[in-house]
Formats: C-alpha cells, structure tokens, sequence
C-alpha cells in the first residue's frame, strides 16, 4: 500500500522517435548534371558555337534528369552563355544544340541520332554500353557503383570539338 | 489537496518512524527533533534549518536516520519550490541523502521506506527526461535520465533497465538527429551523436528494428546530402572524390536496412530505403526489386 503512495505516472516517450524522412532527389541524375556542366568547362566548342545560348537538349522522357539540368541551368552559365535546356521526345524535336543528351531509355538506333547532328559541332552524351564505340563522345558507365564516363576523342573530334587532357585524364578512353 | 497532501506526508513519516530504532532523541538529536516536529507540523523551511543543523554535528554523518530526514526535508523543498526545475537542487540533495542513508542502514524496513522515497524522486527525473528530451534541453534530459536510472536500480535492484535504456537512446538518437538536421553544416557533430547513440542500442539489441531502420537511413541521407552539396565549379577531380565518400556512405547504410529488413520484410518504409541505397549505389535491379516488393506490398493493403 505505502509503495502507491509513490507511484504516479511516468511520461510516455514520443512513439515516434525514430523515423526519420528519406532524401528526395535522385543523386544519380544530380551526379550526371555535375559532369555535364564540368564538361562545358573541358571542351572547346567552335567560335561559332561561343555565342548566344548555350544550349542543352535531352533527348527522352527521363524527369529527374530533366529536373537537375533545369536547376543547373538556373544558376550557372557556360562563360557569357546563358544555359537554355531543351527537351524533346521525337527525333526530330533533335536541333542544334551544344550538348545532346541521350536518355538510356531511348530507342532510337544511335545512327539516326548521330545523323540527325551531322556536320553540327555537339557533344553526344548517352549512357547505355557500348555506345562510346558506336558514336558518343562521352558515355556515362557505372563501375564498382560509381559513375564514370567513357570518352571517345575521335568521336568528339569529328564533331569539331576539342577535349582537353584534363578531362581524357579522368575519363575512361575509348577507341573506335 | 493540500490536506491529502499532509496527510501522506504524515503516513510516510509514520512508516518512517515505525521501522526506526528510537523516535525521539537524546541531547544530541535536539535539531532531529525539532526538525522532526517542523515535518510533522508542515513547516518545511523551519525543518530545512533544524536539520541543517543537525546534520553539522559528526555524529550525524554516519547515521541512516538522520541521512533520511534531510533526503525527505529536501524532497519537500524540492516539491514546494522547485517542482518545476529540472537541474533542482534541493531534489538533487534528496537523492544523494537518500543513497546515503541507505548505504549505512542495516535496518529492513527502514530501507524499503528509503527505495520508495528514491522511487519518487526517480519518477520525477524520468519525467523531466522525457519532458526536456527536445533539441534545446537534451542535456538536462540525459543528466535527469542517468539520475532516473540510478534511481530505479537502487529502488528496485532486480528491476530490467535495459527496455528504458533502449527506448530512451532510441528517443535521444531521434533528437540528435533533428538537432543535426536543423543546420547540417554547423551541427555535424550530431551526425556522430546520431550514429553512436543509434550504435549503442544495437549493442544492447543487436536485432532492434528501429536503431537498424535508422541508421541506414542516416547513412543514406548523408551520401545523398554530400551529393547535393556538391558545387557545380569544383573540378571533376573533387566530384570523384565526393563520389567516393558517398559510395562509402551508402555501402555503410546497405546493412542496418538489410538487417531492418531481415527484422520487419513488411514495412514500407525499409523497402523504400533498399530501393533508393540500391539506386544510389547505381544497383539498378536490385533497387527494382525492392521496389517490386513495395508495389506488392501496397497491392496487398
């Protein structure tokens, strides 16, 4: 009896300590949209190319990639050159533009995109394997779950763009 | 109020009184006495200074009886002017007032009135752990809950501590994490806490769901963080680098959600988890998979 006396009852510990909220985001497009701005900084466009918008077209319907080139674009700049993102799902929505970039979920054959920027100085970037053999510039591979991106020089070289050896140091070269 | 107050006052006293040797002093006990009388009569303060007193003379500091007056006075201020203060003195005093005379009683029952008055104080402490356990006082909530625990292992000796250790540093984690949450860059030091505190529970419980769940998730969270917070002009060399730690990150979470899995295969939110470190660590099929899991999960709801 004189133990109740003392007894009174004890707070309860929120029930919810414990579940905390997970990231929104998908790093991996935040990643890729890094690379595509640092590629603006290791590749030489022609003359012509150095004015007016700089222009980035994804080719494909992949949002989160979308999302993060739009955030990118907002606050950077490729020298004076305001980035603009495009977005088309048809091959003919494909104009001029500096950066191509192919979403892997696309199925178009590569030929028909590489013919479809022919004689146009743009860097084609995919991300599927193998395609750095079949006509990409750049294409972004994952190893020991890392991105990395193959580069084919002579790809880019036919292009009329110049990679400098900064960027060909980091890159997984790849040889047609 | 006041009087049911008094009157368990009195009773507690009563209880007190019953298992001691001798109720009233001799020559020595004059300040026992009185202080006794002022207990009895509700005058607290004119006890606080009778036992004050008392407790100067040597002979005091060796006897159990005197040790449990001056533990109860002090309760009674505590209770009458510092119910409220969670770092209280006078509550503070009590306690160790009442370790003391416990220390030195060989008397049984006596001992058992003393367990129950450090019950109470242990009660109290609990519920100032719980009440300040918020991102500004989480201190004085680890110091009232490690004074709570003293309380409850030397009021009930057999008494299982471990299920409030884990449901408290599960709570304290939580709390680290919203502290390190509120500025990530400034308050990195939390992320550590989180982690640790998180890695203790699992040391008591290897298999808590909870302590799993959200370490990989704080783990996750962290790599995913280093890659948002990567600026877009450091050079590819750096990008790499960040990209290296936050594999590291994600590989670390993999298994405190593998295991909250292996723990609780039901729960969406650890199927989410596995999905975005799998998606993250660029394990495209598996991270479908998990997803598959999730989409069958919410079908079957």
């Amino acid at each position: 009896m004189k133990r109740h006396l003392f007894c009174f009852v004890l707070f309860v510990l929120p029930a919810v300590f414990g579940f905390q909220t997970s990231p929104n985001g998908d790093t991996n497009a935040r990643l890729k949209s890094v690379f595509i701005y640092n590629f603006t900084r290791y590749i030489d466009w022609p003359a012509e190319y150095k004015s007016g918008d700089f222009i980035i077209n994804m080719y494909g319907s992949n949002t989160s990639m979308l999302s993060e080139l739009n955030k990118m674009a907002l606050t950077k700049t490729v020298g004076t050159q305001k980035i603009v993102i495009k977005n088309t799902t048809t091959l003919d929505g494909i104009g001029k533009c500096h950066i191509l970039y192919v979403s892997p979920e696309v199925t178009t054959s590569l030929a028909e995109i590489i013919a479809k920027v022919k004689g146009k100085a743009t860097l084609i970037v995919t991300e599927q394997p193998g395609l750095a053999k079949k006509g990409a510039a750049i294409n972004f591979v994952v190893v020991d779950n890392r991105q990395k991106f193959e580069l084919n020089q002579n790809n880019a070289a036919k292009n009329n763009l110049k990679v400098s050896s900064a960027l060909l140091a980091l890159a997984i070269p790849v040889e047609n | 109020m006041k009087k049911i107050s008094c009157i368990r006052t009195m009773m507690i006293l009563m209880a007190f009184l019953l298992s001691s040797v001798s109720c009233l002093r001799a020559q020595s006990g004059i300040h026992y006495n009185a202080a006794m009388m002022f207990v009895q009569q509700g005058a607290i303060d004119s006890a606080k200074k009778e036992i004050d007193l008392h407790m100067k003379e040597a002979e005091s500091q060796m006897d159990p009886e005197s040790w449990y007056l001056f533990g109860f006075v002090y309760k009674e201020l505590y209770k009458k002017y510092e119910n409220t203060n969670f770092n209280s003195p006078y509550r503070i005093q009590a306690f160790e007032s009442y370790k003391k005379s416990l220390s030195l009683d060989s008397n049984t029952a006596r001992q058992k009135a003393t367990r129950d008055q450090i019950r109470y104080l242990g009660g109290r402490f609990y519920n100032d752990a719980v009440t300040t356990l918020d991102t500004i006082r989480f201190a004085t909530s680890v110091t009232c809950y490690q004074q709570y625990r003293e309380a409850a292992m030397i009021s009930d000796p057999g008494f299982d501590i471990k299920k409030k250790d884990i449901e408290f540093y599960l709570a304290l984690a939580s709390t680290y994490d919203a502290v390190y949450n509120i500025d990530k860059k400034k308050n990195v030091k939390y992320f550590d806490l989180t982690r640790e505190t998180y890695l203790q529970v699992l040391s008591w419980d290897a298999n808590n769901y909870t302590a799993n769940y959200n370490l990989g998730l704080l783990f996750w969270n962290k790599g995913v963080d280093l890659m948002y917070d990567i600026d877009y002009d450091i050079n590819l060399d750096s990008v790499m680098a960040v990209q290296n730690h936050s594999v590291d990150l994600f590989k670390e979470s993999l298994p405190f959600a593998e295991k909250a899995y292996e723990i609780e295969p039901k729960r969406e939110e650890t199927l989410i988890v596995l999905s975005g470190i799998y998606y993250s660590l660029n394990e495209f099929q598996k991270s479908k998979a998990y997803q598959q899991m999730l989409d069958d999960l919410r079908k079957q709801k």
